[in-house]
């Protein structure tokens, strides 16, 4: 233990490094004294019972809690050191994307909805987003699908495709981090074998957080997974040694499918 | 147990099964009374308003001047003489001149002197040398038209002139008309009862009314649907807009006149386009504000989280994602508000005037198309005819407008299922 935790710290530099967080909901409580760092270029899957504060968790990184009425934070979530609590949302939210369960492209044209992020930033050069459009759609790997038809609206594709659409419409924003909220949940196998080869792809340049309800699918592509349940952080660890040898008893009875 | 042995027993599942026919049976045909009578009440109009306003409804009704205008007649070769006798069974009030195959009535103008109208023209009656000594053209009397004054004569030669004054009455007009068989010259009130003016005033109207609700109604529902927290203020913000929208119109009016009118002094006491349009606005914002906010309601959470999650800002959001979708719901209830502000009398009575004019200046007060119809109605003889054509207008302007907010739904609703 002690020596991967060194090797860790040698080759991983931390992205996020989450401090004490409290998290409510008016009175309740549904994140309990979370402590936790994110490594960068890394997949670090979430993991855990429904209604266990994945999604919860998820949004405290880029601020989507803001938007919840009665929401309170306490504790530290450092990015790159610094408290995202004292930095401006929306650029927080530039460098940290998100992709939802439920694909949500705009009713726009793929084109459109790729240019959104940049266009609300500013961004009007034609041949800049020319670029931009191909550059992400390929990333995305949904060029070669989509490249003909680049003015048909987005909500016009299937499932699969329209959240690569979602995917690379985050990813023009060149953000760092992409936080994806259960991405194949609503999808069908090939779409989320796509989707699943897209995110290793994807991790060389961007670090990737993301909440899944398949234990196989954290097994395959993440290289961290952390385990909550009932609003805590039972045990992160490295993907294999948390499935083959994980160091508590809770997280044991959920990956062999004992009780959650 | 006896309860369940009974659904079983045949005898007594007939008696139920019976009795809840007739219970059906019972609900159905009081559904399909009461559903008949308003069917019956929609008939009932429709056909009272067609049938006494579909002949006076014309173009020249539409487009023409509500005043008749002042038009001096003279005849070809000075006079025109009538030889033809003609037949006509003259009504109550009605005197009619054979030689001339003219009926006159006793009737005030607009200003409500005493004037005598033409009530009858007989098809072959010979008018057809009158001239307008306006235009030069041919003057066919027509139905309606008000004689102030005719220069009669008892021959070509104008040995006995009879000037008569349409101020002293339809019998001795006809009396005069009678006796003397030629006409040098007259003065006719020409045409009138027209709505163009009232038209257009209804259009100023439904313009300055949009201009005035629309931005503060779609503001008004992003702050609500998008920025209020749910709390007290909102949620009592909420029930006095709904209770707004249930206040009956009169008392907009009055309040609206006793608050705007000061504002527009000095243009006369009954107010005037714009400070009815104030008014109407103030009624119509809760209806602009409702629909819009249930449309900004209806848009998909995750489309505004999209948009949020990609670095947007809550502005941006606003106006790239949020109105774009809510546009059908806005134009909805822009039309909604149409609909209120042709329909309405009772508000614009005491805040933009009851006077039928011709040349409409917002800055002055002048009749809707509704409250044209009031004014119609209140003078001393009612005129149901003109009445009745206005409404079909008003009617039909509504039926057309109602198609549009279905067709919008419609095709709104269609787009959410097909995507
Ligand atoms: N907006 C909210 N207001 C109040 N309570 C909430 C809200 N969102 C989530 N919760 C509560 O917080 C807890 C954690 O919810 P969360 O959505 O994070 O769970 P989850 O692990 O993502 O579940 P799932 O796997 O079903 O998506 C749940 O008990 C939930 O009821
Ligand atoms: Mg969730």
């Amino acid at each position: 233990m002690d020596s991967l935790k060194s090797e860790q710290n040698e080759s991983m530099q931390t992205i996020f490094a989450i401090r004490h967080l409290n998290l409510y909901y008016g009175k309740k409580q549904a994140l309990h004294d979370i402590n936790v760092d994110l490594y960068e270029h890394c997949v670090t899957a979430l993991i855990g019972p429904s209604g266990c504060g994945k999604s919860t968790f998820l949004r405290c990184l880029n601020r989507m809690n803001d938007l919840i009425d009665d929401c309170k934070i306490d504790g530290q979530i450092l990015y790159h050191g610094t408290d995202v609590q004292s930095v401006n949302p929306i650029l927080l939210r530039t460098k940290v994307g998100m992709v939802f369960q439920q694909p949500n492209p705009f009713p726009m044209s793929i084109y459109d909805n790729i240019c959104y992020g940049p266009r609300c930033q500013g961004v009007r050069n034609r041949t800049h987003l020319n670029e931009l459009v191909e550059r992400s759609l390929r990333e995305a790997a949904l060029w070669d699908e989509v490249k003909d038809r680049l003015k048909t609206n987005g909500m016009a594709l299937s499932g699969g495709q329209q959240q690569r659409l979602c995917i690379a419409r985050a990813l023009a924003m060149s953000p760092e981090v992409l936080l994806m909220d259960e991405p194949t949940s609503a999808l069908d196998p090939i779409s989320t074998k796509k989707i699943e080869e897209l995110v290793m792809s994807l991790k060389e340049r961007y670090t990737i957080i993301i909440v899944t309800h398949n234990l196989q699918q954290a097994a395959r592509i993440a290289d961290y997974t952390s385990f909550f349940l009932l609003g805590d952080l039972v045990e992160t660890n490295k993907t294999e040694t948390l499935f083959s040898r994980p160091s508590n008893e809770k997280t044991e009875r959920y990956i062999t499918g004992r009780f959650g | 147990m006896n309860e369940n042995l009974s659904l079983f027993d045949a005898k007594e599942s007939k008696k139920i099964e019976r009795k809840r026919r007739m219970k059906d049976f019972l609900a159905a045909g009081s559904t399909y009374l009461f559903s008949s009578f308003s069917l019956l009440a929609l008939i009932a109009i429709l056909v009272f308003v067609f049938s006494k306003g579909w002949n006076t409804l014309s173009a020249a009704f539409i487009v023409g001047d509500y005043n008749a205008t002042l038009t001096s007649v003279t005849t070809n070769q000075a006079i025109t003489e009538t030889t033809n006798t003609f037949t006509y069974q003259a009504k109550d009030g009605e005197y009619f001149a054979e030689n001339w195959g003219l009926a006159f009535t006793d009737s005030t103008t607009t200003e409500g002197n005493p004037i005598v109208r033409l009530s009858y023209v007989d098809p072959y009656s010979n008018t057809t040398s009158w001239i307008d000594s306006n235009t030069g053209e041919a003057f066919r009397p027509k139905v309606g038209e008000m004689i102030t004054v005719v220069t009669l004569c008892d021959s070509p030669a104008e040995n006995e002139i009879k000037i008569v004054s349409g101020n002293k009455g339809a019998e001795n007009m006809a009396a005069n008309f009678r006796k003397y068989n030629f006409v040098k010259n007259m003065t006719a009130n020409v045409g009138g009862g027209g709505i163009r003016g009232s038209l257009i005033s209804t259009l100023w109207m439904i313009l300055f009314t949009l201009l005035f609700a629309l931005p503060l109604g779609i503001g008004g529902a992003i702050y609500l649907g998008v920025y209020a927290k749910n709390n007290v203020i909102t949620r009592t913000l909420r029930n006095a807009i709904d209770m707004i929208s249930g206040i009956p119109s009169i008392i907009f009016g009055l309040v609206g006149g006793i608050v705007f009118l000061p504002i527009a002094a000095g243009s006369g006491s009954s107010g005037n386009l714009i400070t009815g349009s104030l008014t109407m606005a103030c009624m119509i914002l809760p209806i602009i504000i409702k629909s819009t906010e249930e449309s900004i309601r209806a848009i998909p959470l995750r489309q505004s989280q999209a948009s949020l999650a990609l670095g947007a800002s809550q502005t941006q959001t606003v106006f790239k994602i949020i109105l774009p979708n809510a546009l059908p719901g806005i134009l909805t209830s822009a039309l909604l508000g149409v609909g209120r502000v042709i329909g309405e009398s009772a508000a614009l009575v005491y805040t933009s005037g009851t006077a039928i004019k011709d040349v409409i200046i917002p800055t002055q007060g002048s009749a809707t198309l509704a409250v044209h119809i009031w004014t119609l109605m209140s003078g001393e003889t009612m005129n149901y005819g003109a009445s009745c054509a206005v409404s079909i207008l008003i009617l039909f302007v509504i039926l057309l407008l109602s198609l549009t907010v279905k067709l919008l739904s419609l095709s709104v609703q269609k787009k959410q299922k097909g995507k």
